[in-house]
């Protein structure tokens, strides 16, 4: 059994592997361009766009979670996929993280290019000893992971609404709309209702940094994580439903 | 061994009739292993369970018998082939009767042309 | 010939030994019925001819076995038991359509395919493959209409799974490779443990290879039982039936 989640997986992956090749190779492009701009742009402007191009990540992933299972129709490997003697959430899972991985390969290389282009721009007058400041990386850390969860969730919104909507046979994109709201809402909702229950996990530490005439000041923020994880709950039970969808509703 | 089967005829009694042919005429001798099912499955494209099914009404007719960790060879049995042969020769004669009398030939007259044609072919 | 009237069939005969059944089984999809009241034994160990024009429901029929189409009325059973993910053990399905990856080599399809089954006899592939003459390190894209035929039917008889269901497998494809196809079917297909369903609308070369005949038109049982027995009763060839179950 491990071994079939393992070819599954395996499968995900190789089959990732050269449009994510093309998209590294555009990254990095992007990023050697910028470092040409260094001291020809206005200051830290190559830095910004670097930055930015970050925003793109998540919608990108949106996109990859529905267009992995849309691929598998259109070339009718759903013919393969649903042959094989294996539980659903093997294939909806499989999928899942290999968006992830590449989420986070993109995510790593954009942070660590913009990082570069932020050093080798002088560092806008940052003062440098605060790269190194312990609170600082894990308030990144935090705040990566808090958006990583929120990401995942969406991801999984979008992926049980494309498989409900393969239950139809006609107004497939209005039906994937419908459901996509719907259980956005009740994914929301249910993650203010379990909340109150989660009172007991602590709220996430964060800190922020404030330059102020070259003195740096820091401050503690407190974030509530309660509302997020009750989320992240409703959002399992929308993959555990999706998974069996797939696996005994779905006709091809 | 070849075999043309008339698709309109149950497939296995042609098998058999294969069989009971190359008998007769000797291709096939009393002891001579016969090939597996598998084998004429193979060779005359047809279902194993033909296959299977011809062999056994084979055996059942006394045609053929199994041999223990060697497959079927033809009954030996030295009456058989001299039985087969007039066995056989009777089915042709009553056909060719047969056919004549729906054509409004006498038996005897049967007869005449069959020497007849028989002449013919010798000159 | 010989007029339609005489093709009788009442339906429903049980089958001792069946391995699958269908009890008054309906499916309907949205505008149309591909199955009505379909009621069938399939007996253990035999070669069934899955026939009819096409619309005529074969390809559902196959897929209510395969557990990719649940039935709108009545039930399904293989082995005993409603078509699911134990069923997929041990029942081979292929498709009439390209469902192997294309970006897959023909070696590593086989390889990430026979992962998934306890059945897989990866010595029967390769003599599959090497019979077939398909070319091991090319990508299934890359492969004529034919050679993925032959892929596809290596994956289903590589299993020595205990069902097997062929959905066209000789549709599209040139008559010497269907010789061939069918060759593949005789020197693989184990009669005691095996069953095979095989849908076609081209009789030619499969005259004498099937057990047994299930005819479908619009999604309805026409006829149905033995074919030695269908031959001996109406003095006809499987073709000849097909003609006369179509007039």
């Amino acid at each position: 059994m491990r071994s079939a989640y393992l070819q599954l997986l395996g499968k995900e992956l190789q089959q990732a592997v050269s449009t994510a090749l093309v998209f590294i190779l555009l990254i990095v492009a992007w990023f050697a361009f910028l470092t040409t701009r260094i001291g020809v742009w206005p200051n830290l402007l190559p830095f910004g766009l670097g930055i930015a191009t970050l925003g793109f990540v998540p919608f990108w992933a949106l996109w990859r979670t529905f267009y992995s299972f849309r691929q598998e129709w259109t070339g009718d490997h759903m013919y393969l996929l649903l042959s094989l003697p294996v539980p659903g959430w093997y294939a909806t899972s499989t999928k899942l993280i290999v968006a992830m991985i590449e989420l986070f390969i993109y995510s790593g290389i954009i942070l660590g290019g913009s990082l570069l282009l932020f050093t080798a721009d002088g560092l806008g007058g940052f003062p440098v000893e605060l790269l190194r400041e312990q609170a600082l990386f894990s308030t990144s850390l935090k705040a990566a992971l808090v958006q990583t969860l929120g990401l995942v969730i969406l991801m999984i919104v979008i992926q049980f609404s494309y498989l409900f909507s393969r239950l139809v046979s006609r107004r497939r994109g209005l039906m994937m709309i419908l459901v996509g709201l719907v259980s956005s809402w009740f994914v929301f909702r249910v993650g203010g209702w379990i909340a109150p229950l989660l009172d007991w996990i602590p709220p996430v530490k964060l800190h922020g940094i404030q330059i102020d005439a070259g003195v740096v000041y820091m401050h503690t923020a407190y974030l509530g994580v309660a509302p997020i994880i009750g989320s992240f709950a409703a959002a399992l039970l929308l993959f555990i439903i999706g998974s069996n969808v797939l696996e005994r509703d779905i006709e091809l | 061994m070849q075999f043309d089967f008339d698709p309109a005829l149950p497939i296995y009694q042609q098998i058999i009739d294969a069989f009971r042919r190359a008998i007769a005429r000797g291709a096939l001798a009393p002891g001579d292993r016969i090939m597996s099912q598998r084998e004429l499955a193979q060779v005359a494209r047809v279902s194993p369970n033909t296959a299977k099914r011809a062999y056994r009404e084979m055996e059942q007719m006394g045609l053929t018998e199994t041999i223990r960790g060697q497959g079927s060879i033809v009954r030996r049995d030295p009456t058989l082939v001299q039985t087969l042969r007039e066995e056989m020769a009777r089915g042709a004669i009553q056909q060719f009767i047969g056919e004549m009398r729906s054509l409004g030939f006498s038996g005897e007259e049967a007869i005449e042309m069959a020497r007849k044609s028989l002449e013919e072919e010798r000159t | 010939m010989v007029d339609e009237s005489r093709l009788e069939y009442e339906g429903g005969h049980e089958v001792k030994d069946a391995i699958i059944s269908f009890r008054n089984v309906t499916k309907r999809f949205p505008g149309a019925d591909a199955l009505t009241d379909v009621t069938v034994d399939v007996p253990k160990g035999q070669v069934i001819g899955l026939l009819g024009p096409n619309g005529s429901g074969k390809s559902t029929f196959l897929k209510l076995i395969a557990g990719l189409h649940r039935p709108t009325q009545g039930q399904v059973l293989v082995g005993g038991r409603v078509p699911d993910r134990e069923t997929k053990s041990y029942v081979a399905y292929m498709p009439e359509v390209d469902h192997i990856y294309p970006w897959m080599t023909v070696g590593r399809a086989m390889q990430f395919i026979g992962s998934f089954y306890k059945d897989w006899d990866a010595e029967r592939a390769e003599r599959l493959i090497d019979f077939f003459e398909l070319p091991r390190r090319n990508r299934v894209g890359k492969l004529s209409k034919g050679m993925r035929a032959k892929l596809r039917l290596t994956a289903v008889l590589a299993r020595a799974s205990s069902i097997i269901l062929l959905d066209e497998p000789l549709s599209g494809i040139d008559p010497p490779s269907r010789i061939r196809i069918v060759d593949a079917l005789l020197s693989e297909f184990d009669s005691g443990e095996q069953t095979i369903i095989l849908s076609t609308h081209e009789v030619m070369e499969t005259e004498s290879l099937f057990d047994r005949l299930i005819f479908l038109v619009n999604g309805q049982i026409r006829l149905e039982g033995d074919v030695e027995e269908l031959r001996r009763r109406y003095g006809t060839s499987v073709q000849g039936l097909f003609k006369e179950v179509l007039a």
